[in-house]
């Protein structure tokens, strides 16, 4: 569709329209009906391009809305710890897929617990019927299975192990793979994780992730105007894919301190 | 701005209101895509006030908001990009490309209103083109604001202005029915 020769008309005539033109070469222009002619038609370009159906006045409003529930968190940092839920009445995407991971996770962790604990009864119960000579076994066996179902609950509910984090993680190892990452994210891949908090939507409020609270509680330390789009293991460390808003830069940070690991360019 | 930027929420809510508009515009023609776009646009207003301490007024507020506006636009692209029709490239052997990036296909509806007509015509652009061209007729910033927001020399933008509009032109003027389908298929910028 682009034509790589393009008339010099062509150019002359973009220029003029913009008023890019010295005034000899505008004079110039003015004059030739081609260049002219080509105005006429850039024209209309600009005119069918630049009218833009109006926005729905609640689409504009709740994107407003959200700047400025977005400027109440920052501005009251202090209120925003005391109180969160009031703090802000539309949550950063961020925040709300971690919130969400937890409460599964959380959920998980009760039930194994829960489960666990039944067990343990369970077996106690039937011991006490079985047997009054027999005084530890029973119990000692069923101490082990508590553990390793605690274990599984912590890792899922807020203290994961360095293994079972790492082990899921999608690996990078170089910039080129945290582009490919980005752009596997971008292709929806992990879209459902990473997909913004859409505009007119009414988002509940919720407290913001607390450094003590989830697998995630890192995440705090991440910059306002960075982008999570996803959790890696970078050569070994675990770590946060992030994007940059401002620049598109991409950049793997440390996930225990956001310290950057590397940093790419927008793929 | 420096009431906003001095925590004044009202002057930020003016402020905000006074740009969304256009911002949303940029993000409208970039994304080609109303849900996208409004995803864009409040996307980049939050950037806007998150990153309100950093506009040091070296340019002017509406080159900084669309810049930021044509980076949440192209994030929302790169997310959304399993609905979106990639129409360029150099991959000459990608039939399925080939097919959908055919600049009549698009175009060939009849009854076809000026605005699906400029959506379609922008879809057959690379973002190399498509950007400078809406920077400049949508959010009216100049070459050298142009330039500044996509860090690319000022002739670059020249020349990618023009060859974007002649590209549009012929795009429109094909819907119209007033010349035939340009069978060439879309290229990158040089």
């Amino acid at each position: 569709m682009i034509n790589e020769d393009l008339p010099h008309s062509a150019e002359s005539a973009s220029a003029f329209l913009d008023g890019e033109l010295a005034a000899s070469e505008r004079a110039a222009a003015g004059a030739d009906p081609e260049i002219m002619a080509t105005v006429e038609s850039f024209t209309r370009v600009r005119a069918v391009l630049s009218d833009v159906e109006p926005v729905a006045d609640g689409t504009k409003a709740s994107a407003i809305a959200a700047a400025l529930a977005e400027f109440n968190v920052l501005r009251a940092p202090a209120s925003r710890t005391a109180t969160p839920a009031a703090a802000a009445t539309v949550i950063s995407l961020q925040s709300r897929r971690l919130r969400v991971y937890r409460v599964v996770m959380g959920v998980a962790a009760a039930a194994v617990v829960v489960v666990a604990i039944a067990a343990l009864g369970s077996i106690r119960g039937e011991d006490a019927k079985s047997s009054s000579s027999a005084t530890q076994p029973p119990a000692a066996e069923a101490l082990p299975q508590l553990k390793v179902a605690a274990t599984a609950a912590a890792a899922a509910g807020g203290a994961p192990s360095a293994q079972s984090s790492e082990a899921s993680l999608p690996t990078v190892d170089s910039p080129a793979e945290l582009q490919e990452f980005a752009a596997s994210a971008a292709s929806g891949d992990l879209a459902a994780a990473t997909s913004p908090a859409r505009a007119g939507t009414a988002a509940p409020a919720v407290a913001q992730p607390s450094p003590s609270d989830g697998p995630f509680s890192q995440a705090a330390c991440i910059n306002s105007d960075q982008v999570v789009l996803g959790d890696i293991s970078y050569q070994g460390t675990p770590a946060y894919a992030v994007r940059n808003i401002t620049t598109g830069a991409l950049q793997a940070l440390d996930a225990t301190d956001c310290h950057v690991l590397v940093e790419a360019p927008a793929p | 701005m420096t009431a906003a930027q001095g925590g004044d929420r009202g002057a930020l809510d003016q402020l905000l209101r006074r740009h969304y508009d256009r911002v949303h515009a940029v993000c409208r023609r970039i994304t080609g895509h109303d849900a996208d776009a409004a995803d864009a646009a409040q996307d980049a207003m939050i950037a806007m006030v998150r990153n309100l301490d950093r506009f040091d007024g070296r340019s002017s507020f509406g080159t900084w908001a669309y810049r930021i506006a044509t980076n949440a636009s192209l994030d929302e692209l790169r997310r959304r990009k399993r609905r979106a029709i990639p129409i360029s490239g150099d991959d000459e052997g990608d039939h399925h490309h080939q097919e959908i990036a055919d600049p009549a296909s698009g175009l060939r509806i009849d009854a076809i209103g000026d605005h699906l007509a400029i959506d379609a015509a922008l879809r057959l652009l690379s973002d190399d083109y498509r950007l400078p061209v809406v920077l400049r007729d949508v959010a009216d910033l100049d070459y050298a604001e142009i330039a500044s927001v996509l860090d690319i020399p000022v002739g670059t933008v020249k020349s990618r202005i023009a060859r974007g509009r002649a590209a549009l032109a012929q795009a429109l003027s094909t819907q119209a029915g007033n010349q035939t389908p340009d069978p060439e298929r879309p290229s990158r910028a040089p």
